[in-house]
Order: C-alpha cells, then sequence, then structure tokens
C-alpha cells in the first residue's frame, strides 16, 4: 500500500537494479505515531473492556440467529435491486474497469501520473473495503469479473464439482498474491506492472469460473467478492433470501457466516498483511532492511509478510487449541467455529491504518479521472487539483485510529461471547473465552503498537 | 442482583472516562508549550510555498536564523544527516514541530533531484553544487525526502502538531 508515488521513476526502478530503499505512500507521507498516552489508553479501554465483558454479558446467546431486520420500503428496493439499475451499474463498471486497464496499459508510465495505482490501491481496495464494511455487499453487482462472465456466458453451468476441501483457500491464496504485489513488489505501483497484475487475475478468474460455475467461484476463488462478502457481514444493510434489501443492526451478520475451509487462513491473511503494511513503516523494519535494495528488498519483504501472517496465525491457533483443551473438543472446528469474531478486528486494522490514506492519498485520484492516461489532458476540469494533505488533523487521526481498534475489539469480544454462550454450557463458556480473549487483546496491542511507531 | 449486572458496565464506563482525564495530557500539546530556539514566531509572518501552490523553491540564498538547520551528504551511496550540526543515525528521522521553519541542504556526488514528498518540493542535484530547499512544516505526518531518479530514502521527517 504504502509504496506508490515513491516510484516516480518507476521506469528506472523496473530496469536497474537501485529499488526504493524503504516502505512508502502514494506521495511518501506516513501517518504520524500515536502518542504514548493515546496508546496506553487505548491498551487499557480494550483490557477493561474485556473484563466487563466477562462479567457483564448475556448469558443467552442474542445474536446466533440473526437479527430479523427491517425491509426498505418498495422505491427504495427498485432503485436497488431493480433490473435497470444492476444493468445500469454493470455496465458502469464495466467501462471504469476498461478505462483503468487501458491507463495501466497505454498510461503514462509513472505511479503518480496514471489513474490506475491510485485507483487499484485506494479506491477500490481501501474504499470498497470501508463501503462494504458500512453499507453492504454490492460486490455482486459491480464486479467487472462477474458482469464479464455472464455477458460471454462463462459458467452458467458447472462443468467439474468444486472439491468442498478447497473452501476459500483459492481466494485467500489470491488474496495474498495481491498483497504480495502492493506491499512488497517493487514494481506493485507500476502501472504495466499493474496490468499484467489485471490481466493474468482476469483470465485465472474465468478459468475458475468457467470450470466450478460463476457462483461457485465468486464465493471461494474470486478473492475480492470473498474479502469484500467477509466485511459486508457487519453492514446494516443486507439482502435477505427473498432476495429483497433490509435494514440490520450492525455485526448481525456475522454469526452466520459459514464455516468453511480457508476461511481462518483468509482472516488471517488480512490481519497479518495490514500488521505487516503497519510494521514495515516502523523505525524497527527499515533499520534492518536499511542496507538492502532491489532484489534483496523484495526477498526480506517478502520473507516479512509471510512470517507477519503465520505469527498472526500461531497465536489464533495457540489460542483455540487452549480454548479447546479446556472444552475437550479438536481445536480445528473451533478454530473455524469462532473466526467470524476476528472479522471486526481485522476491518478496524485496515480502518486504522487506510482511513487516512483514503482520504488524503484517495484525493490524487479527483485529478487523475481528468487525465487518466497523463497525457495532460483536462476532461472534467479537475487536472490541477492538488492533495488537501491539511484535510485531516494529525490529532484527528490518532483519535479515529485508536477508537478503530478499540471498537473492533469490543465487537470481536460482543461476537465470541455469544457464540461461547450458544456452544458450551455456561460455565465452559465462560473459560473457554478466555482464551479467545487473550489473543483478542494480543491482536489489538500489536494493532496499536505499531500505530505508535512499533 | 439486576443492579449488579448494571454496576459492572457503569464501572467500566467510569473507569475509562477517568483514565482518558487522567492519561491526556492536561496542557497544550508539548512541543509548543516548551520553548525551544528553533520555533518559529508566527505563521505566516514569511511568505511560503502552501500545499495548493507547490512550486518548487530551490534556492541558493542564505535561510533565516528560525529556521531548523538539515544539511544531508550523499557519499558513494552512503547518506549523513545532521540536524543543527548534530549528527542522526540513519535511518535519520528529524522531528519537526508543525509550522516550524525548515532549510534543507542537501550535497551529493551523483546528479539526481532531492525530493520532499507531499510538500512536493524538487531540487536539481549536481556533484560539487549544494541544494537548498527552504519551507514551512504546515503539513503534519511522516514525510519522505527522497533522492528521487534514485529512489533513494535520504531522511524522513516527522512533522508533529
Amino acid at each position: 500500500m504504502r509504496r506508490l508515488g515513491a516510484l516516480a521513476g518507476a521506469a528506472a526502478v523496473v530496469a536497474t537494479t537501485a529499488g526504493p530503499a524503504a516502505a512508502h505512500g502514494l506521495g511518501g507521507r506516513l501517518d504520524l505515531p500515536v502518542p504514548m498516552w493515546l496508546f496506553v489508553y487505548g491498551a487499557a479501554a480494550a483490557v477493561v473492556i474485556s473484563f466487563v465483558a466477562l462479567g457483564a454479558l448475556w448469558k443467552e446467546p442474542r445474536l446466533e440467529d440473526g437479527a430479523p431486520g427491517r425491509i426498505l420500503p418498495g422505491f427504495l428496493q427498485r432503485v436497488m435491486t431493480g433490473p435497470v439499475p444492476d444493468v445500469v451499474v454493470r455496465a458502469l463498471s464495466s467501462a471504469v474497469f476498461v478505462l483503468v486497464l487501458a491507463a495501466a496499459i497505454a498510461g503514462r508510465d509513472e505511479p503518480s501520473r496514471n489513474l490506475a495505482p491510485v485507483f487499484v490501491y485506494v479506491w477500490f481496495w481501501v474504499g470498497l473495503a470501508f463501503a462494504h464494511a458500512l453499507l453492504g455487499n454490492w460486490w455482486a453487482t459491480l464486479s467487472p469479473w462477474d458482469t464479464l462472465a455472464r455477458f460471454l456466458g462463462i459458467g452458467e453451468r458447472t462443468r467439474r464439482p468444486y472439491p468442498k476441501a478447497w473452501g476459500v483457500w483459492p481466494g485467500a491464496i489470491l488474496l495474498t498474491g495481491f498483497l504480495w504485489m502492493e506491499l512488497v513488489s517493487p514494481a506493485g505501483a507500476n502501472p504495466r506492472s499493474l496490468a499484467w497484475g489485471i490481466g493474468v487475475y482476469t483470465v485465472i478468474t474465468m478459468a475458475g469460473m468457467a470450470t466450478f460455475g460463476r457462483e461457485q467461484w465468486n464465493r471461494s476463488g474470486e478473492a475480492f467478492a470473498v474479502y469484500f462478502g467477509l466485511l459486508s457481514r457487519m453492514a446494516v444493510l443486507a439482502r435477505r433470501d427473498d432476495g429483497r434489501v433490509m435494514l440490520r443492526p450492525p455485526l448481525s451478520g456475522l454469526p452466520g457466516l459459514e464455516p468453511r475451509p480457508g476461511l481462518v487462513a483468509f482472516v488471517m491473511v488480512i490481519i497479518g498483511s495490514t500488521t505487516f503494511d503497519g510494521f514495515s513503516g516502523t523505525s524497527t523494519w527499515l533499520s534492518w532492511t536499511g542496507g538492502l535494495s532491489g532484489m534483496g528488498l523484495a526477498v526480506a519483504g517478502t520473507a516479512g509478510l509471510l512470517a507477519t501472517i503465520l505469527a498472526v496465525s500461531m497465536a489464533y491457533v495457540l489460542a483455540m487449541g487452549a480454548a479447546s483443551a479446556v472444552a475437550r473438543t479438536p481445536w480445528h472446528p473451533l478454530a473455524v467455529r469462532f473466526v467470524h469474531s476476528l472479522v471486526p478486528i481485522a476491518f478496524a486494522y485496515v480502518a486504522a491504518h487506510y482511513f487516512s490514506y483514503l482520504l488524503l492519498e484517495g484525493q490524487g485520484g479527483i485529478a487523475l479521472l481528468s487525465d487518466p492516461f497523463g497525457f495532460g489532458w483536462d476532461l472534467l476540469g479537475t487536472a490541477t487539483r492538488a492533495i488537501n494533505f491539511t484535510l485531516l488533523s494529525a490529532v484527528a487521526i490518532w483519535y479515529v485510529q485508536v477508537f478503530a481498534i478499540v471498537a473492533g475489539h469490543v465487537a470481536g469480544v460482543i461476537l465470541a461471547h455469544d457464540r461461547s454462550v450458544a456452544a458450551f454450557r455456561s460455565s465452559l463458556a465462560m473459560r473457554t473465552q478466555y482464551a479467545l480473549l487473550a489473543v483478542m487483546v494480543l491482536f489489538t496491542m500489536t494493532g496499536l503498537l505499531i500505530l505508535s511507531g512499533g | 442482583m439486576r443492579a449488579a449486572r448494571w454496576l459492572i458496565p457503569l464501572g467500566g464506563a467510569v473507569v475509562l472516562v477517568g483514565l482518558f482525564l487522567l492519561l491526556r495530557p492536561t496542557d497544550e500539546p508539548e512541543p509548543l508549550a516548551t520553548p525551544s530556539p528553533t520555533v518559529t514566531g508566527t505563521p505566516g509572518a514569511t511568505p511560503t510555498p502552501t500545499p495548493a501552490t507547490p512550486e518548487p523553491t530551490a534556492t541558493e540564498t542564505p535561510t533565516g536564523q528560525d529556521a531548523l538547520e538539515v544539511e544531508i551528504e550523499v557519499d558513494e551511496g552512503g547518506v549523513e544527516v545532521q540536524v543543527e550540526d548534530q549528527r542522526v543515525p540513519n535511518p535519520a528521522t528529524i522531528e519537526v514541530t508543525q509550522g516550524q521553519r525548515v532549510s534543507l541542504r542537501v550535497e551529493a556526488d551523483v546528479t539526481d533531484h532531492v525530493h520532499v514528498h507531499v510538500y512536493d518540493l524538487l531540487a536539481d542535484l549536481t556533484p560539487g553544487r549544494r541544494a537548498t530547499i527552504t519551507f514551512r512544516a504546515n503539513i503534519p505526518g511522516v514525510i519522505e525526502v527522497e533522492l528521487e531518479d534514485a529512489g533513494q530514502l535520504l531522511a524522513q521527517l516527522e512533522v508533529r502538531p
């Protein structure tokens, strides 16, 4: 995420071995470290809330059946689910997809002068994450790959049954690939590399849909569909089984998450990659990799990314191992059953790390919409719009970051508690929760520690 | 019994509010309260480039006395950074108070550009010739100063409120 723009001489970066020296932001900005007192406060708040939750939360499950929700009025239903808006949105998103791909292929080979990098890494990856977590799953309609497959008649029928054991593993692997390109690859922000990335991903997606059917691939192998789908379970808007849109309490979609193979890995990839992104901006990482460049830096980054994902997974597995020893059940089904409670924590990480990125660096896309190829056009009259970096004060960013992490922790604790009392007798439920609570406090502390500069 | 169950969250809330009041810095933000020779007077006393009009201000003129003096030397790929004549260990982090004036003097043994990101200030570098960039640090954040063509990080400016 933090490498855009720094590669202004992207062609030079590809051609020579002189790679970038450090993790970078679009325009070379990182958030200031959170001050010590606020770090301490956030950490203390997480611990206090955890103990309150243990002592005071309900003893009977309340969230398991999912909230009934309230059906939205008719005209809103028609706007959101009608056939005409569906066609319009699909046409628009396909047009944008073609524009971004064209810019990546033929536009100027400079990340800061090309629409593709800021669009893919800020508007699409971060912007749509926020949109889905808050407003529900729009990707089913927005996905240009879904539209393309429908248009070409790909994946209408299943050629081969999807192996059940695969679960969302293909999605987790492809997501890791995208994140590697974003966070590690020295040429990740280069428009030409992006063009290759988009092209390869499109081919994989079409192949997956053609083999296993469009719907099946969308819920298993299409990494972004799985990612946005996971986040949208937190949202207040959702479609019921009958297709109507309802308003529901936040988080209430998460208990209904179907336990599938690879789901734990998928969530760990989100948490681990965000942790690594934050960590790679700290002076610790910079001093470790200070002497490296080019290939060495890419190798170190790859190792760092994978090691962080592994470490996060280990922490969760250990906690579930402890819980399973208490409950005398195998740990693996337990790990899958409780992973929904980590989704708000994963989103909190994303929100804390990237919200200033979306609101500040994301502004860069406004100018580039007028000049997507960097040819000096001014289609919308916005080409000279500079980024207003003083839109957010440093203090405002700090408060939002710490609030996001603590709020994610609270949501995770509530969801885990509800599942515990649903799954076990009350005395056992309390004791299985300790392990989960410990790992949540650990994730929250890590998140805060990295925000405070590690 | 019912009242007792409400006491726990209530107590938790009280603890949280109390902690916040206790931990929060009591005065203005610290850096402004402590008098420092490098903090400038009233902001806007001297014309500075604003983020809206990022004009390159690569000048050779001597800078004002109140600016934070930063010297960066690039020699055979190695970087040496001095702040107010004090050597800073690499990777160099230069702490700046928001609103303070900064004077960057860069000397390199290569032909390249020095780029202050976000503020978007560029200056040409040629061997044996010193480039100076003077600006008022109005944008908070960790800002990169980079050897542009080589893509090498020279220093990070930590502009704090």
